[in-house]
């Protein structure tokens, strides 16, 4: 496929660079841009280990192609500690034990963002449905959903 | 010096090591690296199930754009097969495909999409052969897989202890049950991937990726590669979930790279997609259970007889020691004086079963729990009752006659505890009673399930468990201690690094836990069995031991009086009336030209069992979980409301992270229990759930409240104290949860198939006309 040029803002900083519209997000932001903070699972949206935020919704990239890129901005795991949300949820990850085998944290970690951007003090059912795409084997999903719920917290006594 | 009371007591819950890595998308797992000059390979996949291979075509893809090279079978320079105890595993397919997952070729390009279409290109010709779906079929079968297993039997253990069949007469009651289970995927969120990185200099390799056992992944590629094992290095990258998965899966993944890379010396990388993840990694032993269990009418066990007969798929894999512990933990954490308990392994060609976390346990678990429910029912005793007069205590002997005299024998206890927190008996009660209503298309349910783990592997082991370590501690007092036990994401570093820094005296902060590197770290065995925290501890108990001797040797130098009274605690370093910080010892053990460095080793003793008495483990972990659901008549589907997981581990070193363990035990079983199902057909040995779409994981929204509970008593048989956890938090999980649907229908043993999915549990409650369920 022939290369295009696309323009985005990934983590705070504005890109131009030449690709193919048809490769899958996951790809471009892995094999061209070498971010490999963002994970591929299943490659069929089923998994949630490719989740990122575009325009500020959590999405799936291995189910959206580079070319949707175009325009947008984009925030990834690697992206995380330069917001206040994702270093909240970075540091209540870490001190709840939340992270075992850390293959699908930064997906949890960029659906607790998308939803603490939209519904900063959220209900545990709430966190329980923005999770819900996301699959971890390790952890029994308890250390994740009480770790967002204490990221709430956080960010309601820091006044957000 | 008093070697068994240094240090101060492990305390506390410490951060994992790797956390702020993982939190930041900086940890490299194994398809994150990235290397120049690297190739992508990409396997071709056998037609059939069954088939002598006559010829493989690669010549399309070898002119195929950016292909780099294609290699077969006829490219091993070695031996064809691998394998851990039994050498029968072909990564490559040489004379015949055995199931769908094997693989004739691997085509190596510049990019993965240039791989991926390339292999496409490659052609067979094959002579197909029958298929072997199920062990039914497949015992005694003309058609053999093996010709090594004539009969297609490829191991077993038989557990006799007394006379169960003479016994069984003298019981008055005897209940009787068939349970199944099904394949289970690991189903670890990282996809295997290995890249394998040719020397430069010589004919050497280096190993990088998802890889839970090194020192087994060295032998192999010696085996096939002809390599000197001193020359293969093994780095696994941080691995994103195994639980026992990536020990030959990942092996295979480095047989064919290895290949790919010594042809072409370049770095090979490896990665499978989840699709292929799913159609050539082992899985969980389907196992069938004949159980008849007999009992006085005060409820006394009498005697067990299990026929139990295990699906050991294309290749024998694990299946032997998987069966061992069928056999030798199935009959539970029970009194009984009469055990016949027979378990098999047949060769199909279904996915090859092997390592999984539970390892032959959780299947045999389902089946004996289900039966003492039904003993219960006919007894007019609750599950509680039953159990409670049934469970062993200190001194008693287990069923397969290991007496059970050495450490705190806590079963009880730790039943107790769950049952209290579930509110068990009374919910019991309550739920039978709510459930005689036939109006209720809701019901609810309470099961409960009890277990011992033989911590590591067992008698049919014995010379092989072993553990070693290699502590250095450098000049400036800081410590690093290597160990080739792989963190897994069960926070085995942190653990490891914990019991480096009580057992040297020095904190937390001081030790540095290198990275697993096969030529830095001692040959150790592997990362399974639920032995990572228990031999690792020994070993660096051992190392740390061997240290204090030459700083004592070195002040006893340079002071020149008595060290007898040494101790070494919170980084100072004591005797006599000298006080000094740790550093300073270091520093004149450097200045003495006596570098502390020391390799620990820890034998765990020969065990000594015959089948019937002696000593099938070294020690064990007690554990009951207890299930409450909610089960709609309507629509089959099971609700878990909350679950407790009740453990005695010996001691949790970090409380924190042993709760970790726990709750993902249970989350683990839930989907066991309820979902997970490959989708197999027994004619044709494929698997139609390739991907988690529909091959389903428990998510965050399919169930209410997990409570762990940790009911610690330390084990003197451990250096540490602790015991096993990984393989306990998961192995009595399904039986509880099908125990629970099972009351709720009002029908114990009904459910006797795992998974209790939607089709099995509606089916159950509302049997077909003229087909009462069980």
């Amino acid at each position: 496929m022939s290369q295009v040029q696309l323009q985005f803002r990934l983590n705070g900083k504005d890109y131009s660079i030449q690709a193919d519209p048809t490769q899958r997000m996951v790809d471009l932001l892995r094999e061209n841009l070498h971010l490999t903070g963002t994970k591929v699972g299943c490659g069929v949206g089923e998994c949630g280990a490719c989740t990122v935020v575009l325009n500020g919704e959590a999405v799936t990239s291995c189910l959206v192609l580079a070319g949707q890129m175009q325009g947008a901005d984009i925030l990834t795991v690697e992206g995380l500690s330069e917001t206040q949300i994702g270093s909240i949820l970075q540091q209540c990850f870490v001190d709840g034990d939340a992270v075992q085998c850390g293959f699908c944290t930064p997906g949890f970690l960029m659906s607790a963002y998308a939803l603490l951007l939209h519904n900063p003090h959220p209900t545990r059912e709430e966190i329980k449905v923005a999770v819900s795409g996301n699959l971890c084997r390790c952890t029994g999903y308890v250390p994740i959903l009480n770790a967002i719920e204490a990221a709430g917290l956080r960010l309601a006594a820091e006044g957000k | 010096m008093d070697l068994n009371t240094i240090g101060t007591p492990i305390s506390g819950s410490f951060h994992r090591i790797d956390a702020q890595a993982k939190v930041t998308g900086r940890a490299e797992f194994g398809d994150d690296l990235i290397l120049t000059d690297m190739l992508y390979c990409k396997g071709v996949y056998t037609k059939y199930a069954h088939a002598k291979l006559l010829s493989v075509h690669t010549e399309a893809a070898e002119k195929a754009p950016g292909v780099v090279c294609v290699v077969t079978a006829a490219d091993i320079p070695g031996a064809k097969q691998f394998g851990e105890l039994y050498i029968d595993q072909y990564p490559l397919v040489y004379d015949k495909a055995r199931f769908l997952g094997d693989v004739i070729a691997v085509v190596a390009a510049e990019t993965q999409a240039q791989a991926d279409a390339a292999a496409k290109l490659v052609t067979a010709e094959y002579e197909e052969l029958p298929v072997l779906g199920s062990p039914k079929e497949a015992i005694n079968n003309e058609q053999v897989i093996n010709p090594d297993y004539p009969t297609n039997v490829c191991g077993g253990v038989h557990v006799i202890k007394g006379d169960a069949k003479a016994a069984m007469e003298t019981a008055d009651v005897v209940v009787t049950g068939h349970y199944s289970t099904g394949f289970v995927e690991h189903a670890y969120i990282e996809p295997e991937s290995v890249t394998v990185i040719p020397s430069r200099m010589r004919p050497e390799v280096t190993v990088l990726g998802s890889i839970q056992a090194p020192y087994n992944l060295r032998i192999t590629l010696h085996r096939m590669l002809n390599l000197p094992m001193a020359r293969i290095t093994v780095k696994p990258s941080i691995v994103g979930g195994s639980f026992g998965g990536k020990i030959e899966s990942a092996e295979a993944l480095a047989v064919r790279a290895g290949l790919v890379a010594l042809k072409t010396g370049r770095p090979a990388k490896y990665t499978l997609t989840r699709e292929e993840s799913i159609q050539e990694s082992y899985k969980r032993h389907p196992i069938d259970f004949d159980v008849t269990l007999g009992a006085k009418s005060d409820g006394t066990l009498v005697a067990l007889h299990v026929e139990a007969l295990g699906d050991a798929g294309c290749y024998i894999n694990m299946s032997p020691p998987v069966m061992y512990k069928t056999a030798t933990l199935g009959p539970g954490p029970y009194k009984v004086e009469h055990v016949d308990y027979n378990a098999v392994a047949v060769l199909t060609n279904n996915p090859h079963t092997g390592s999984m976390r539970g390892f032959g346990t959780p299947q045999a678990i389902f089946a004996l729990e289900n039966a003492m429910d039904v003993l219960a029912a006919k007894l007019s005793m609750t599950p509680t009752e039953l159990r409670r007069k049934n469970l062993l205590g200190n001194g008693d002997i287990s069923p397969c006659g290991h007496k059970l005299d050495f450490h705190e024998v806590s079963i009880r206890s730790v039943m107790e505890k769950a049952a209290e927190a579930l509110d068990f008996d009374r919910k019991y009660q309550q739920y039978s009673k709510e459930n005689q209503d036939p109006n209720r298309r809701i019901r609810r349910g309470v099961g409960i399930s009890v277990s011992m783990r033989g911590a590591s592997v067992g008698a049919d082991g014995n010379g092989f468990d072993y553990s070693r370590a290699l502590i250095e501690v450098e000049e400036d007092g800081s410590v690093h201690v290597n160990i080739g036990l792989v963190d897994l994401g069960q926070g085995l570093r942190t653990c490891q690094g914990m019991m480096a820094a009580d057992m040297m005296g020095v904190t937390f902060d001081r030790i540095t836990m290198g990275e697993t590197d096969t030529s830095r770290s001692p040959s150790t065995g592997a990362c399974i069995a639920s032995r990572g925290t228990f031999v690792g501890g020994a070993a660096i108990k051992s190392a740390c031991s061997r240290i204090h001797a030459i700083i004592a040797q070195a002040l006893q130098i340079h002071y020149g009086k008595s060290v007898a009274d040494i101790r070494f605690s919170n980084n100072r370093v004591t005797f006599g009336d000298v006080d000094i910080p740790f550093e300073e010892a270091i520093h004149i053990c450097y200045g003495l030209g006596m570098p502390p460095m020391a390799a620990g080793d820890n034998r765990v003793p020969v065990l000594n069992w015959d089948g019937h008495f002696g000593e099938p483990f070294y020690t064990y972990t007690y554990s009951c979980n207890a299930a409450e659901v909610e089960v709609d008549l309507d629509t089959g589907s099971v609700y878990l409301v909350k679950m407790v997981g009740s453990h005695d581990m010996g001691r949790a070193i970090n409380p924190t992270m042993a709760e970790g363990q726990i709750y993902g035990g249970m989350a683990m079983a839930l989907g066991m229990a309820v979902m997970e199902d490959l989708g197999h057909n027994p004619k044709t040995s494929a698997i139609k759930n390739l991907n988690l779409e529909n091959y389903l994981l428990p998510t965050a929204m399919d169930f209410g409240e997990t409570i762990p509970i940790i009911d610690a008593h330390p084990d003197p048989r451990s250096a540490s104290g602790g015991r096993s956890l990984g393989e306990p938090a998961t192995e009595n999980g399904a039986a509880a949860i099908a125990c629970a649907i099972n009351h709720a229908l009002g029908k114990p043993g009904c459910i006797h198939q795992l998974p209790a999915d939607l089709d099995r549990v509606f089916f159950a409650a509302n049997p077909p006309a003229g087909k009462e369920g069980r």
